[in-house]
């Protein structure tokens, strides 16, 4: 009939708590933050093209593998459970801002040729990759995870990982060996 | 061409992997910590605002219960109902529990039975999802996503079909549902019990039971003749790289107690899970030889591996020889590939609970330039070549001191 009083009822049975063996060993939060924190924004910054908010979105990976660390650091892997994370952030930020992120690539691409042409030149040719693609690549050569682990975090068969890998890579080298300056443009 | 393009491209990716590496500031683990401590103050101020409201709950629903003991709603009754209501069962001669100030003849509850459409159909407010959840996870006039597939944000979503039964022995049917609420890769989840309100409106009755840090997933249930509920929970969602094998399973009995549910019946706790074991890993130091003819140098290492117990394990698996080089002799010559949450492990014999093996393992020494020193880590596998966690996990690692 109400539920304000239920708060209490989300907890569990107070001997539940009470009486629990010693959990097994955890791993160190810390650790893991320093140890990936910036190899996870680099590989955000590849895939949506902006440092700035890849590490917003690797910090928020981060507190919300904090505020569950009970349950997360016991997974095999919590890498993993932050990368998805991130990623899947990542994901839902660009579909809203890939318009806008577009529309800033071109400007870089006019007007800011910039002092490190083939970091715009990685960057440009990344955004005109299908995100699928793009996620692949950025997974493979940045991440170092393999095709396998790739299928896992992506949720696809392996088959389809390594067809992503293949035409991002073509679609990439294509357009990284026509452009060593920013030139290349739609 | 493959080969041209993956060299350009990887060579490309190493530029800006270089370039851009001194750009990145961590906000730091600090800041964390900072976040989520203001995240949960501001979660228990909403908790306790609903404290608050809760003390003023009996008036309303001793109201209620006024209303419910009025007159029968007749054919031109005096509730006014939108909603089309099913007649009330025939012979309810119910005894709430917290029935306290009318002396008039019970009038049947209003049938509680909902049909998915209609929870779908209808906002609802629903019972406090586990106390850090998005904000998107919203509990008041919620309108549910009916799932499944892929949701587009964290919000409600109602998880299969209802369930119906007469949870709280006032002789109408009631609506179990269980609902999530996407929480990073997994989901938040609670079980819900819904009635129709004197108006026929649908309301939460209560909650069942909602997953939290010690209970992660709700994956069953079903409400019983005697109406009492049983829940299958685990105690984590598999997510990422967590093997579907991974969670512990068990069936909990929940009922009504007159003010909410509570269980009755079945395991309260999870506890140390009873497949895990304990293995400790020791290695020599990395012994390189000279380089041969060619340049090449193999290195040896002998690991002892002891099983702590409780649980025999059936093959142990060693993985981390792609810091070392690539294996090429010893116990490494007779092992078996097979997958693991990480690189591929090399499995090998049985260990029971309170065994020591050693093996000598020989490689090329060829450590890739970056990462830190050489590791190696064993690993439990069952006979089906499932891996296992370790109960105590930084003693299955050991980092290799290299001499030579």
């Amino acid at each position: 009939m109400t539920m304000t009083r239920e708060p209490r009822l989300g907890e569990p049975p107070p001997e539940a708590t009470a009486d629990w063996p010693e959990p097994p060993e955890e791993i160190d939060f810390d650790g893991l933050y320093h140890a990936h924190f910036r190899s996870l924004a680099l590989q955000l910054a590849a895939y949506c093209g902006d440092l700035s908010q890849a590490q917003d979105l690797v910090q928020e990976a981060f507190c919300r593998a904090f505020a569950r660390w009970s349950r997360v650091s016991r997974y095999d892997d919590p890498l993993a459970w932050v990368r998805r994370v991130a990623w899947n952030l990542a994901t839902s930020r660009w579909r809203r801002l890939r318009t806008a992120q577009s529309w800033l690539h071109r400007q870089r691409e006019e007007h800011v040729p910039g002092p490190d042409p083939d970091r715009v030149a990685l960057t440009v040719a990344l955004a005109k990759l299908p995100a699928s693609q793009r996620r692949a690549v950025v997974l493979h050569y940045l991440a170092d995870l393999s095709v396998m682990q790739i299928a896992e975090q992506e949720g696809v068969p392996e088959g389809t990982v390594k067809s992503w890998l293949h035409r991002g890579r073509a679609a990439l080298a294509v357009q990284l060996a026509g452009t060593n300056e920013v030139t290349d443009h739609d | 061409m493959t080969e041209i393009e993956d060299l350009l491209v990887s060579g490309e990716f190493a530029a800006y992997r270089k370039a851009l590496l001194p750009a990145v500031h961590p906000a730091g683990a600090d800041a964390v910590r900072a976040t989520v401590r203001h995240r949960r103050r501001r979660a228990a101020v909403v908790s306790a605002a609903a404290v608050v409201l809760a003390v003023a709950i009996p008036v309303a629903a001793n109201a209620a219960l006024h209303e419910r003991s009025g007159p029968l709603p007749g054919p031109a009754g005096p509730t006014p109902s939108a909603v089309t209501q099913t007649p009330p069962p025939a012979t309810p001669t119910p005894t709430p529990s917290s029935t306290p100030t009318t002396a008039s003849p019970t009038p049947a509850a209003p049938d509680g039975r909902i049909s998915r459409a209609q929870l779908l159909a209808t906002r609802l407010d629903l019972p406090a999802w586990s106390w850090y959840v998005p904000e998107t996870c919203t509990t008041k006039k919620v309108r549910l996503d009916p799932g499944p597939g892929p949701i587009r944000a964290a919000v409600p979503v109602l998880l299969g079909e209802p369930s119906h039964g007469e949870l709280d022995g006032d002789g109408a049917a009631k609506t179990v549902a269980l609902l999530g609420c996407r929480l990073g890769e997994i989901q938040a989840k609670q079980l819900v019990a819904f009635e129709r309100d004197a108006a026929g409106q649908i309301t939460a009755l209560g909650q069942i039971v909602g997953t939290h840090d010690e209970l992660g997933d709700i994956t069953a249930f079903s409400v019983q003749a005697d109406g009492k509920i049983r829940v299958r929970v685990a105690d984590i969602q598999p997510c990422c790289d967590t093997p579907e094998w991974a969670p512990q399973r068990q069936w909990r009995t929940y009922a009504w107690t007159g003010d909410r549910f509570d269980q009755i019946a079945g395991p309260r706790k999870f506890g140390v899970d009873p497949r895990l074991t304990n293995l400790t890993l020791r290695a020599s130091d990395l012994v390189v030889g000279p380089p041969d003819a060619e340049g090449r140098r193999i290195g040896s290492v002998t690991v002892t591996v002891v099983n702590k117990g409780p649980v025999d394990v059936p093959q142990l698996g060693f993985t981390g020889f792609y810091s070392i080089g690539e294996p090429s002799g010893g116990d490494l010559a007779r092992c078996r590939a097979v997958r693991s949450d990480g690189p591929d492990a090399c499995v090998l014999d049985g260990l029971p609970a309170g065994g020591r093996k050693a093996y000598t393992f020989q490689l090329l020494f060829d450590p890739p330039s970056t990462g830190g020193p050489p590791t190696l880590r064993v690993i439990h596998y069952d006979s089906q070549e499932r891996y296992w966690r370790d109960l105590k996990p930084k003693d299955n690692v050991v980092e290799l001191h290299t001499v030579g």
